[in-house]
């Protein structure tokens, strides 16, 4: 038996080669005591260029918010701001720890977070730029706190 | 209490290390509609050798220019060097290589042998390895440009 069509042309034979460095994390600290989110505000994050792949994202919680604040999504918006899925990563998480700091993760998909690793498809990739957000979908405002935003990447391009 | 033995001699505390670097992507570009890249049906293509001890983890195409509508199922997987099926739709299975807005990138990331959720995450083994596509659609593969985009890790460091 033969390949009916061979392109290998030796390419993977002697790894890493150009391919390599396309990993890499960007990272964002943000104090909510300064930006202020009211109930359903969108807060952008990143803009994530198309063709990179967003595999995970994780929340570093540094400094509590309010105890009355604790829900809050990220997932993916056009360059319009309109949502793809404002909850693709991270679903209804807990921008509030009893002990800081924490990593916040959302690594299995339940009716949510349609881009976890578990059960999901394992990050986000798209044909054209997008941003990655923060949605505050507690009833109250998230105005104290303070968040690092963690984006695991892979540049496809 | 205390470790009986520690092995960890400060590694990992000024990261990265050694073990940086490791992480890459490979690349290839192919024109179906180029006489010698054409496909029938069970027809395979290799795209890339990978050594022994390089895991992939996910195989993504991106579809740049469309199949013909009649010709839509792809499948990514392992082989041997000789063309010997592995398995030859352990990354995507039946891939839907017509689509309706391109370009679009194509993943499988659930339900596959290697795929990220359900599966293997991927696939790395001792001995060198062939990956490849297959035109599983029981008409010829004569159209298209896609891209694949396979996500390595290399092991041997």
């Amino acid at each position: 038996m033969a390949f009916t069509v061979d392109l290998t042309e030796n390419v993977g034979v002697a790894m890493p080669f150009d391919g390599h460095d396309r990993f890499f994390v960007v990272k964002k600290t943000v104090d909510f005591s300064v930006h202020n989110l009211a109930n359903a505000e969108i807060m952008g994050l990143f803009a994530i260029p198309a063709g990179v792949l967003v595999r995970e994202v994780l929340v570093k919680v540094i400094t509590s918010a309010d105890s009355d604040t604790t829900t809050f999504d990220i997932g993916s918006f056009t360059i319009a701001e309109v949502a793809i899925d404002a909850d693709g990563f991270q679903y209804n998480q807990n921008p509030y720890q009893a002990t800081v700091p924490v990593y916040v993760r959302d690594p299995a998909k339940d009716t949510n977070a349609a881009y976890a690793i578990n059960d999901g498809t394992a990050g986000f990739v798209y044909t054209s730029d997008w941003i990655l957000g923060f949605t505050n979908t507690d009833t109250q405002t998230l105005d104290h706190g303070v968040i690092e935003f963690i984006a695991v990447c892979i540049d496809l391009r | 209490m205390a470790f009986t033995v520690d092995l960890t001699t400060d590694e990992g505390i000024s990261l990265p290390w050694s073990g940086h670097d490791k992480h890459f992507v490979l690349k290839k570009t192919v024109d179906f509609s180029v006489a010698a890249n054409k496909l029938t049906t069970d027809r395979y293509m290799a795209l890339f050798d990978i050594p022994g001890g390089v895991l992939v983890t996910e195989v993504i195409v991106k579809v740049t220019t469309n199949a013909d509508s009649d010709c839509d199922d792809l499948n990514v997987g392992s082989f041997e060097a000789d063309a010997t099926p592995i398995i030859a739709d352990g990354f995507i299975d039946g891939g839907t290589v017509y689509a309706s807005t391109a370009p679009a990138y194509l993943r499988d990331p659930a339900g596959e042998t290697y795929s990220i959720n359900n599966g293997t995450v991927g696939f790395v083994r001792a001995t060198d390895w062939v990956l490849g596509c297959e035109n599983q659609d029981a008409h010829d593969l004569v159209k298209g440009v896609f891209t694949f985009i396979a996500i390595c890790e290399d092991l041997r460091f």
